[in-house]
């Protein structure tokens, strides 16, 4: 059985790689620039190298590390045919992703939900959150990384402290993001902590107190903060739609590039909605793995922490989509791995890295208890 | 933590029919601007050569099959009339045939 699953995985390897060979083969054959064959020749490298080596040698989740990888290639691909510099720019940032998701892979193992590790992280998550009130010229986009920190503050106040300690610290990060105009990032913290508050504690006394708390805030935000509305997406999905089913070359006018954090449009540009819809598709077997990994831990922290990972990917690719596709008129929001903004690359790799630490983790304690069982007979 | 893991199936249940939703709503977004539509999908290649006859066919022929329906829906109103005079095009637009 072992055998069997060694040998379909390393089908699945061989495959992955040549067909990231493929996707920059292609352009770089078309267009004769040696940054595409360098990329052509380095990524499926990279790729077998940390589905394998690296993720065995420090027991990360196989399948979350192959989706995450499969991501960064395609935010990767997105820039081949167009601008083979960007290219090797957004390969560079999207290492910087992995190298933070091993950091958290690893970090995931000495993390306690302990009262100091709640108020370290919770004090950094809310300082990073309020760097932009107190310094307005600071404009570094680190959201994401405070909402990282702040997720593990708020798993470990729910696993160990209780509902109330949790849900005033989520309160605090809504308030400053409301503050600082983010709309559509308060609306998925929101959604996030009520979730984990029901699933966690579940007692409508809790769960119902807490989502008239921060239904107040957004009408207090609505109404005593300056009008701040959502943004509005600047792109239409008729100009997304233009690009057909295999992309086109050259782009079609309106593409907002390469200006763009979002890679998502220019990666429909150019290989069309075929692929850039199975690649948004990918975020579904990574949100159910999430989810198993959440089920299937043995402690409260470490749930509470994959199931807010889990929502915060999960419910950032839906809204993304929702927007890409203009059911919403929001922007601002990009597909989590497919931007071109470092510091949000390497939140959502510290983050999918806890996860895969958590996933290590579960399967040592399944092996610790299959070898107490042989023990005990 | 039984309980935990049963809410966790449960949101797990709704971000799975959210990205369902989503798809479906994507998916008929990226057919209707290519203008794919349920009508042109129902109807086959071959009746579009004799579709324009048969609206008049049926131009001529509706009142007596049709004055019942129009009633049916608005009695005696007059002003129907310009949907009586297309009369059978109301139904057929309305369920795209």
């Amino acid at each position: 059985m072992n055998r069997q699953k060694s040998s379909a995985r390393f089908r699945f390897t061989a495959a992955s790689m040549l067909l990231a060979c493929l996707i920059f083969l292609v352009p770089a054959l078309r267009d004769g620039n040696p940054t595409l064959f360098l990329l052509a020749a380095l990524l499926p490298c990279v790729m077998f190298l940390c589905d394998t080596v690296v993720a065995r040698m420090f027991s990360l989740d196989r399948m979350i590390t192959a989706l995450i990888l499969w991501l960064c290639a395609a935010g990767i691909a997105a820039y081949a045919p167009s601008d083979p510099d960007a290219t090797l720019a957004q390969a560079l940032r999207c290492g910087s992703a992995l190298i933070a998701l091993t950091a958290g892979g690893i970090m995931i193992r000495s993390l306690s939900p302990s009262l100091l590790t709640s108020a370290c992280t919770a004090f950094l998550g809310l300082l990073l959150l309020a760097g932009k009130l107190l310094s307005p010229a600071m404009s570094l986009p680190l959201t994401e990384a405070a909402l990282a920190l702040l997720l593990i503050a708020f798993a470990a106040l729910l696993s160990r402290q209780g509902p109330v300690s949790a849900l005033v610290l989520g309160a605090a990060a809504l308030v400053l993001l409301l503050v600082r105009g983010e709309m559509t990032e308060a609306v998925l913290w929101s959604l996030a902590v009520l979730l984990l508050v029901y699933a966690a504690d579940g007692r409508a006394v809790v769960v119902l107190p807490a989502l008239a708390v921060v239904l107040l805030l957004f009408f207090g935000a609505f109404t005593l903060l300056p009008v701040q509305g959502f943004p509005q997406n600047p792109s239409s999905f008729s100009v997304l739609a233009s690009a057909g089913a295999v992309g086109a070359d050259p782009l079609p006018e309106g593409f907002a590039w390469p200006d763009s954090v979002s890679i998502f449009p220019l990666l429909a540009g150019s290989y069309g909605l075929l692929l850039s819809g199975m690649t948004a598709l990918l975020f579904l077997p990574l949100t159910l793995r999430g989810t198993s990994v959440a089920a299937s831990a043995r402690t409260r922290f470490h749930a509470v922490l994959a199931m807010g990972v889990s929502l915060q990917l999960a419910l950032r690719a839906l809204a993304a989509l929702i927007s890409v596709f203009g059911f919403l008129p929001l922007s601002g929001l990009r597909l989590p791995f497919l931007t071109s903004s470092l510091p949000d690359l390497c939140a959502q790799g510290f983050i999918a890295g806890l996860l895969c630490g958590i996933s290590g983790r579960n399967d040592a304690d399944l092996a610790e208890d299959a070898h107490l069982a042989m023990l005990a007979k | 933590m039984k309980q935990m893991r049963s809410r966790f199936r449960l949101i797990t249940l709704l971000l799975v029919c959210a990205f369902l939703v989503v798809l479906v709503l994507c998916t008929g977004s990226v057919l209707k601007t290519n203008g794919v539509t349920i009508s042109s999908l129902s109807s086959l290649p071959a009746v579009s050569g004799t579709a324009s006859p048969e609206p008049a066919a049926d131009v001529e022929t509706p009142p007596a099959g049709d004055v019942p329906s129009a009633p049916s829906v608005i009695p005696s109103d007059e002003t129907v009339f310009p949907e009586t005079d297309s009369t059978p095009n109301p139904e057929y637009n309305i369920f795209g045939l």
